[in-house]
């Protein structure tokens, strides 16, 4: 990737930040930035934003990593860039040519590709189509043309910008827990089983070659609980207030299961209000308070994107529980303000961290961030290095003044040190 | 629309007595309140994504920095739910230190909101007298962990050291006096009658509205819900302490003023308690260095000075970092209340109601 182009867009901020990752190019003035004479075509020294002079030919491959760089720590983007992508993508045209002619040497009719064969990038196009009739087993890969808009440097594409997606979702249910144990169990017994067969082999070919027999295998011993960790596992629901959700909603409810002193009812989506509902005013249950409402987002879910989770408490009856729902992407669930109204901020909350709409919802705009940010920043692919932030390194010795202090201070204490030469 | 009467001005986010970066947009009929509207998030650090990035031992640290006023209470919350969800057991000793700089750090929250409230409402002196008090409770910190205001007292699976030589005697020192202390206050404000006229009847709400906007904390409690997370899902050593939930019914400004004070007596009781009974044995768990959690999912509230703080985590196999965190802040959602309790009262009595919701902008914004 080779760069043709690079100029500074007004409002640099002199901040220091593309001379530190790229000082063959840009150099730092007190107004703005420069690009360097040295490696410009026309051989000026400005900030290149009228001129746009071409970057010399030595320098547009080696140093396009490095400008790449400067641009992506610019805290404002100006730096601006063209790539000169148009060039590598006729070269190897330029090479399949001269193949083509190659190949079609011993048909006379050959008269006209010499002319074509010249003929640069401008008609790349003509050239395997006039050759196709003759030689039409050569299957020239026909190259579209790309844009002529010059590229201009994605800085949200720069590769310390990027974020890992988990792979995993991490969604707690009694069921998940008892197939995955059932599958550690079987895995566990094939190994054995293998390890035996192995065991019985070894211990033929070792009484043949008169070695002492070697040691049977043993089966994997479950894990010994050390120290004062114990992982709660799932277990099935025993609480009256799941059992009778569980009566009351019938197959509306997914699933209800009980975690250390945590009671979760999985429900569908659309029976969320009948639930609250209930919950909120049904004599038995008497859930008056709503703690907490988030949401979680899973993009590695097969059927779903977001879980949505719901935090009741009943004050008089000193109880909890936690209603569930899984909501794919766009799906927009019923507002719980219907029923609690202090759900208002919580569900303002998760529409600005995770971009879910409730229907029904008073007043949906953002909380936390201000009107006009442009992403929801609790979903997974959404950077922690945020936009624009510059990645200092502290240590990193920009001015040389750590060094001279260090060198001074070395003096000081009497190590002998190499003092810098006098300009 | 306005109508023709009517007008709309700011308060915040730079005004004294908005506690940080509060905004409100009033809308006034004179000096009558038709509308008023929070508006939040000038403190946003977005703490839930960082923590999230972090291993469970360093995502502690910022929780310190969500409520600076009352960071143990914080700690103590994300240390639980932590140890819950990975299934820890901590053992006695560092159950008993724990309360006990709990309600140390509600002791000095609620003087710092003594102070505040009452040197918003124009009572000057108070300020100075709690300030001495705080004083003394931050000197008791520093001597247990080094650090005043932002402490991370706390470990997960107990805490970093025992008791320093030295710190009982100091505790129980400042137990001694500190309901002499009390008292003090209330003889500057209790029948004060400057102090009535402002807050008497101010900024109301109800037991049902209280509910129903998820108010939590001395708000409610002074609305005559005896809801109160230590007696009613008993945490940290709280079970084995004996003390009372106070209640009042009038749901106003000036019974929040007594429900809270009658709370650091309370605290006061509960960490003579602690002191008392303090049993031996080590401060920390056995727990791996590096904390690998299982697929669990883990609501735990705590009772925080300024109401429920609620800490939802889930996590995933063999991960070292929560795959999601959220904080459920008491200030966030007794915020919500605020426009309700304001509701047609005066320019001067939006101050009161701030200052009784006990708000702290870091947070409310996390």
């Amino acid at each position: 990737m080779a760069i043709l182009r690079v100029w500074i867009d007004e409002g640099c901020i002199v901040c220091n930040a593309c001379e530190a990752e790229c000082p063959d190019v840009f150099k730092v003035t007190d107004e703005t930035c420069h690009i360097t004479a040295a490696v410009r075509e026309d051989g000026k020294q400005d900030d290149n934003l009228k001129a746009k002079s071409p970057l010399k030919e030595a320098v547009r491959g080696p140093l396009a990593e490095k400008i790449q760089a400067a641009a992506g720590s610019c805290p404002v983007n100006v730096i601006r860039l063209e790539m000169a992508d148009a060039a590598p993508q006729v070269e190897p045209k330029r090479v399949e040519t001269p193949k083509v002619e190659a190949k079609a040497e011993p048909v006379p009719e050959a008269a006209p590709k010499p002319v074509a064969a010249p003929a640069p990038a401008p008609a790349p196009k003509p050239a395997p189509v006039e050759a196709k009739p003759v030689t039409e087993p050569e299957a020239a890969p026909v190259v579209p043309e790309g844009p002529k808009v010059p590229a201009v440097y994605d800085y949200k594409a720069a590769p310390n910008r990027q974020v890992v997606l988990p792979k995993t979702t991490p969604l707690p249910s009694y069921r998940g827990h008892v197939a995955e144990v059932e599958a550690q169990a079987k895995a566990d017994e094939a190994k054995y089983q293998k390890a035996l067969a192995d065991w019985e082999v070894s211990k033929v070919k070792a009484a043949e070659e008169g070695k002492p027999e070697p040691k049977a295998p043993v089966k994997a011993a479950p894990k010994k609980e050390d120290g004062d960790m114990r992982y709660p596992a799932p277990r099935p629901a025993e609480d009256a207030d799941l059992l009778k959700l569980q009566a009351v909603l019938g197959d509306k409810v997914v699933e209800i299961f009980q975690q250390g002193e945590e009671c979760t009812c999985h429900l569908r989506p659309e029976a969320l209000l009948e639930a609250l509902r209930l919950v909120h005013s049904d004599p038995e249950l008497r859930y008056e308070l709503l703690s907490d409402q988030t949401a979680t987002h899973y993009p590695a879910g097969k059927d779903f994107a977001f879980s949505v989770v719901y935090h009741l408490t009943s004050v008089s009856r000193r109880k909890r529980l936690r209603l569930r729902i899984l909501i794919p992407e766009g799906f927009e669930p019923e507002s719980a303000t219907q029923v609690y109204p202090g759900a208002n901020w919580l569900e303002r909350e998760i529409f600005d961290m995770l971009g879910i709409r409730f229907l029904h919802h008073p007043d949906m705009t953002r909380i936390l961030c201000p009107d006009d940010w442009e992403a929801h920043p609790l979903r997974k692919e959404y950077p922690v290095v945020g936009w624009g932030q510059r990645d200092i390194d502290f240590r990193e010795d920009r001015s040389g003044m750590l060094n001279k202090i260090a060198l001074q201070k070395a003096g000081y204490l009497g190590v002998n040190l190499k003092q810098p030469k006098a300009e | 629309m306005f109508k023709h009467h009517e007008m709309e001005i700011n308060m915040g986010p730079q005004h004294p007595s908005t506690h940080g970066v509060l905004r409100l947009k009033l809308t006034l009929d004179g000096e009558n309140i038709t509308s008023c509207r929070p508006v939040i998030g000038y403190l946003h650090r977005g703490v839930e994504k960082i923590c999230e990035n972090k291993t469970f031992h360093q995502g502690q640290v910022w929780t310190d920095r969500m409520d600076y006023c009352s960071a143990v209470a914080n700690n103590l919350g994300w240390a639980e739910a932590t140890e819950k969800l990975l299934g820890i057991t901590v053992p006695r000793r560092a159950r008993y230190i724990r309360t006990m700089l709990n309600e140390y750090n509600r002791i000095a929250s609620h003087l710092l909101w003594l102070a505040t409230h009452a040197l918003d409402i124009g009572a000057m002196t108070v300020f100075l007298y709690a300030f001495r008090e705080r004083e003394a409770i931050l000197d008791l910190f520093e001597l247990f962990c080094g650090s005043r205001l932002t402490t991370t007292a706390l470990r997960i699976g107990g805490l970093r050291d025992d008791l320093p030589p030295g710190f009982e005697k100091k505790a129980y020192a400042f137990i001694e006096t500190f309901n002499a202390c009390v008292d003090e206050y209330e003889t500057l404000l209790t029948e004060n009658r400057i102090w009535k006229k402002r807050t008497v009847g101010v900024a109301k709400i109800g037991a049902e509205a209280c509910l129903a906007m998820g108010v939590t904390g001395p708000v409610l409690r002074a609305a005559g819900v005896a809801h109160d997370i230590r007696k009613a899902f008993p945490y940290a050593a709280y079970d084995e302490m004996e003390f009372e939930v106070p209640t009042r019914t009038e749901a106003d400004t000036y019974a929040r003023y007594e429900v809270r004070l009658e709370e650091m007596r309370q605290s006061a009781h509960i960490i003579r308690q602690c002191l008392d009974k303090m049993p031996e044995g080590p401060v920390m768990a056995k727990i791996p260095k590096v904390l690998k959690s299982e697929v669990n999912e883990v609501y735990h509230a705590t009772e925080a000075p300024k109401g429920e703080i609620g800490y939802y985590l889930v996590s995933e196999k063999g991960g070292t970092n929560p795959y999601r965190f959220h904080v459920r802040a008491p200030g966030f959602v007794n915020l919500q209340a605020l426009p309700q309790m304001v509701q047609g009262a005066l320019i001067a009595d939006v101050i009161a109601a701030i200052g009784t919701l006990d708000v702290v902008l870091g947070e409310i914004d996390r």
